[in-house]
């Protein structure tokens, strides 16, 4: 375990190295983005937003919405696109950590708060924001439905299964992670 | 804000329908199968009839699916989490029923009228089924509804949140069968299979 992080050290290290050589070349990608070698992502996925069919269907609509626009609502109001966000996260470290943030940018999303939903004994669902959610030393916490997810609101396009959201995680470590996002049908 | 508790009469229904079942099946002492998930209610519910509107801004009336036996689940589509997973369980359903899948109707009743026009439920449904049902209504026609299948709702506003409001809803897949009454009903996360297996049983 101790090789392993001494390795994992070095490829950061070594990571760190390269992009600070090439950081001119990298798109505008900003390197100032301080990263925790202990925390990790897997299995990141957005659930396609709700409008994504309407449209690919829109031949055998209902007559009654001619004329509608299917593709999405207008600009001026809260598009009424929300969506989760649902992952693993791991910590390597000895140390406990919190996700207590997390920001897609305006162009994906106008407001991204972390939830949790729980089911009652009456079977009652409740959905509330929460400051955040524990990373336990060297485990992981898994954010999937029915549990913790990053709440996406005011998604400001359709999210189609095939594209991919960014999200920047921030940790009460003052760690942060860019996660790529993969979007699933809502199946 | 008001709050509805109906859901405890629910529950005491389904307890005096699970003890009697359980009264009834003590008889022969033979090896019991493992019983499927789900609360049958034996006899079944009556539950009034009632009209909302449709995801085509129609009237529709629960006796239009006399005949049929329909699946309702009771939720509203700024919910990125229960309500989505629970119809795509629907969507599931519907295909392990293969051939038996036109005698079953699948329900989504908005539990947020407000901001649940019938085109946006249009959307919503359609995203999963062209003939899943999406149906809405004002909070005096949903509160009787809500009352007979014992169906909690409940708006709640976080101020730390960039949501108007989220909704505390039940989110128990309920079953009415082919006379308009209460029949089953399955706590959320039940298998598809398991439900197919149920609805196996009522035609």
């Amino acid at each position: 375990m101790v090789v392993r992080r001494v390795l994992l050290s070095g490829v950061v290290a070594l990571v760190l190295a390269l992009s600070a050589c090439s950081g001119d070349e990298e798109k505008a990608t900003p390197t100032a983005t301080p990263t925790s070698p202990a925390l990790s992502v897997r299995d990141a996925w957005v659930r396609a937003t709700i409008q994504q069919m309407a449209g690919a269907e829109q031949s055998d609509t209902a007559a009654g919405m001619a004329g509608h626009d299917m593709g999405g609502m207008s600009d001026q109001e809260p598009s009424g696109r929300v969506t989760g966000a649902f992952m693993v996260i791991e910590n390597s470290g000895d140390a406990p950590d919190r996700l207590i943030g997390a920001s897609a940018g305006p162009e994906v999303a106008g407001a991204v708060e972390i939830h949790e939903t729980t089911v009652d004994e009456n079977d009652v669902m409740r959905m509330r924001p929460i400051e955040a959610i524990e990373v336990p030393a060297r485990g992981s916490v898994e954010l999937k439905p029915g549990g913790y997810h990053i709440m996406l609101l005011d998604v400001q396009r359709d999210l189609n299964p095939g594209d991919t959201v960014t999200l920047t995680l921030t940790f009460a470590s003052g760690a942060t992670l860019d996660v790529t996002a993969e979007v699933r049908a809502l199946e | 804000m008001t709050v509805w508790r109906w859901w405890g009469l629910w529950v005491a229904i389904a307890l005096l329908s699970t003890a009697l079942a359980a009264c009834g099946g003590g008889g022969d002492g033979g090896p019991t199968a493992t019983p499927l998930p789900g609360t049958l209610l034996d006899p079944p519910k009556d539950v009034g009839d009632f009209t909302l509107t449709n995801q085509d801004g129609q009237p529709f009336r629960l006796s239009d699916l006399r005949g049929k036996v329909a699946l309702f689940f009771f939720g509203y589509t700024h919910c990125p989490d229960i309500c989505p997973t629970t119809l795509a369980e629907f969507k599931r359903v519907k295909a392990l029923l293969g051939d038996d899948a036109g005698r079953v109707a699948f329900v989504f009743v908005s539990v947020d009228g407000e901001r649940d026009t019938p085109e946006r439920l249009t959307n919503y449904v359609r995203a999963f089924d062209p003939q899943f049902i999406g149906l809405t209504g004002d909070d005096a026609a949903l509160r009787p509804i809500a009352r007979d299948f014992g169906v909690f709702y409940q708006r709640v506003s976080y101020e730390e949140s960039a949501a108007d409001y989220l909704v505390d809803h039940t989110a128990s897949t309920f079953v009415i069968d082919q006379q308009g009454r209460l029949r089953l009903v399955f706590p959320y996360g039940t298998d598809p299979a398991a439900i197919v297996a149920r609805l196996r049983a009522l035609w």
